[in-house]
């Protein structure tokens, strides 16, 4: 991706080759990273922590400088726009509200500064207050408010300006897990209802499969993919995303003819994969794409290996189950109420061949 | 022991403690109602006679007046240069910083009465000794290190969130400063006026070698009525200047608490 790639047709904000290296490190914190998103969609910044997620959204945001690329944000180029006149709402991982203010204050903050006269300012701030639930504590002090409450009078603050772009640094981190589901849905009914662009980091990748149009995976500075949550599940671009996102299977696989690979030790497996390849690459497989069968039903013998149950254990719901298949450990789904096989138990495992996935690499 | 008697004995130590440090400043309340012209415990008949004396002192009134205007400005100034020192010295990145920390702190190392001699012979070349503003410039320097401490103290505590929330949602460099910074720094440096108010009301030994006939401290009134008569004025002067300087002290308790304004 050396060359500039011009913005696609529908990009609302348009992102080329980010940059930044902080002074001392020995590899960029951002390195050369792209994306287009179209208008009141929202992506994630999916990575561990570390992975420069929120050193990419403070270049958006403005609040570090990049040393190389740029940002556009619906036509207009962001570089010599100083950052307050960006017309931006962040919630930040620590919410950062002013303790010396009120609520309604601080939901007002962003008009305050704009100059927006008061009277029609307390309406909008009724308006955000009654949009995130905090009606009645718009007199309250920060310090009085608990931590659930801080994040919604963040996302109020952050979208009472009407911001072209919302951004929100691993805003439900502070949260217990409960309220942070509930969280989640709200700011996603938030985001839609008020159409507003939104960029989100995060660590938690259920947060982002459940709550983005698209995820940006990002590793060491470089954005691995991006792409739906069913593109980053389903296809994976390589092996550390198909890794990062779910659990997976991963075997080394070499090329046999079209539509078949040969794994060592186990044999032909049949696979989506057409084109040739050269040396060992790895074979994916989703646990919940296996399916397990018990007893001496040996049709289709060509595709199914043959292994043990090595160990059951019970997740809620369904059963993940290892089974040792000559010399890999491979990890599948039981729905609960089927059958269940023993410790030790003989069985086959065989998958269909589109739900198999070539990567990069070896495993 | 039993645990009631370690109690009682435990209770005896700290009343003890407590009549030992109150124990002057009682006995000088008791003897500002005495009826005598002179100093002596205890008093024999009571009267608020001296209280009346020291209203109607014009000197003692002056003083008052003088150490008060002096305290007032020298506190405003020592707030402001503390307060803008701070900001370099909190969030400033050059090279000598720890040098420039120490160069605040260091009227408060040396003892006044070196101080006092070395302001005594910069002054009096510029003209500035028995005036006003050589002793407000003194306090000013005394008190410095006590403003820039309490307001480095609440300037280091600011979440650097706050200034970047402000500024993502629309304030200019200024605007910050104005809304955000300075107002969740507005109770240290309250409290940084307040400790400074207090040593420049109570400095005697500057006072004594850089003011004159023009610029008499209420310290120093005290001092030179004492030199030559020893009444009960005296006493109830004192007892005027602790209920003056508790109302600072209650303002900064409330503000940033006394421990941390003068502790660590």
């Amino acid at each position: 991706m050396a060359e500039t790639i011009p913005p696609a047709a529908d990009a609302f904000l348009h992102v080329r080759d980010l940059t930044k290296q902080y002074p001392g490190s020995p590899r960029p914190a951002v390195d050369r990273a792209s994306f287009d998103l179209g208008k009141g969609r929202m992506l994630a910044l999916l990575g561990s922590s570390g992975c420069g997620k929120t050193t990419l959204l403070r270049m958006i945001a403005g609040l570090v400088p990049p040393q190389g690329g740029h940002v556009m944000l619906g036509g207009r180029d962001m570089g010599h726009v100083p950052l307050h006149q960006r017309q931006m709402g962040m919630v930040f991982q620590s919410y950062a509200l002013f303790p010396h203010m009120d609520v309604a204050r601080n939901v007002g903050f962003g008009l305050e500064m704009k100059g927006m006269p008061a009277s029609q300012r307390n309406a909008a701030v009724r308006r955000m207050l009654e949009l995130t639930h905090l009606e009645n504590l718009a007199d309250r002090r920060i310090s009085a408010l608990s931590g659930g409450q801080q994040q919604r009078v963040a996302l109020a603050r952050a979208l009472a300006t009407e911001p072209a772009l919302l951004l929100l640094d691993e805003p439900l981190a502070n949260l217990d897990v409960k309220l942070r589901e509930a969280m989640r849905a709200e700011i996603r009914a938030l985001q839609k209802r008020m159409d507003v662009t939104c960029l989100f980091v995060t660590h938690d990748q259920d947060e982002a499969l459940s709550t983005a149009d698209e995820i940006a995976v990002m590793s060491e500075g470089v954005i691995q993919q991006i792409g739906t949550p069913q593109d980053i599940y389903e296809r994976p671009a390589n092996r550390f995303v198909a890794g990062f996102i779910g659990r997976a299977n991963f075997l080394p696989a070499l090329w046999q003819r079209p539509g078949w690979a040969e794994v060592p030790e186990l044999g032909l497996l049949a696979i989506a994969e057409h084109e040739r390849w050269q040396g060992t690459r790895t074979l994916m497989v989703r646990p919940h794409a296996i399916r397990v069968r018990m007893g001496g039903d040996m049709t289709d013998a060509l595709r199914a290996c043959t292994g043990h149950v090595v160990d059951l254990s019970y997740t809620g719901g369904r059963y993940g189950c290892q089974v040792r298949v000559g010399p890999y450990l491979m990890e599948t789904e039981l729905e609960a109420g089927t059958r269940l096989p023993i410790r030790g138990q003989e069985v086959q495992l065989d998958w269909p061949a589109h739900r198999t996935r070539v990567l990069d690499g070896t495993p | 022991m039993n645990p009631l008697a370690r109690t009682l004995v435990w209770r005896g130590l700290i009343t003890a403690l407590y009549v030992f440090l109150l124990a002057p400043i009682i006995v000088v309340a008791c003897v500002s109602f005495d009826t005598r012209p002179y100093l002596d415990f205890p008093p024999r008949s009571l009267s608020l006679g001296s209280y009346a004396g020291v209203v109607r002192n014009h000197v003692f009134f002056e003083a008052m007046l003088t150490s008060m205007l002096i305290g007032a400005i020298a506190a405003t100034c020592s707030v402001v240069l503390g307060t803008m020192a701070s900001f370099g010295l909190v969030r400033g990145r050059f090279r000598g910083r720890a040098v420039f920390a120490w160069f605040f702190l260091s009227p408060m190392l040396a003892p006044h009465i070196v101080l006092a001699v070395g302001l005594m012979m910069t002054l009096q070349p510029l003209g500035l000794l028995n005036t006003l503003s050589g002793l407000v410039l003194a306090h000013i320097g005394i008190t410095l290190p006590y403003t820039v401490r309490i307001v480095s103290m609440g300037l280091s505590r600011i979440d650097p969130a706050w200034e970047e929330a402000a500024r993502v949602h629309g304030a200019s460099g200024g605007k910050v400063l104005w809304h955000v910074t300075l107002p969740v720094l507005r109770p240290n440096m309250l409290a940084a006026g307040m400790i400074a108010f207090l040593i420049s009301f109570d400095e005697a030994v500057i006072a004594l070698f850089i003011a004159g006939r023009h610029a008499t401290t209420l310290p120093l009134a005290i001092y030179e009525y004492i030199q030559f008569r020893t009444d009960p004025q005296v006493a109830a002067l004192s007892v005027i200047v602790i209920v003056v300087s508790l109302l600072p002290i209650i303002v900064i308790e409330r503000s940033i608490s006394l421990r941390r304004a003068v502790g660590s």
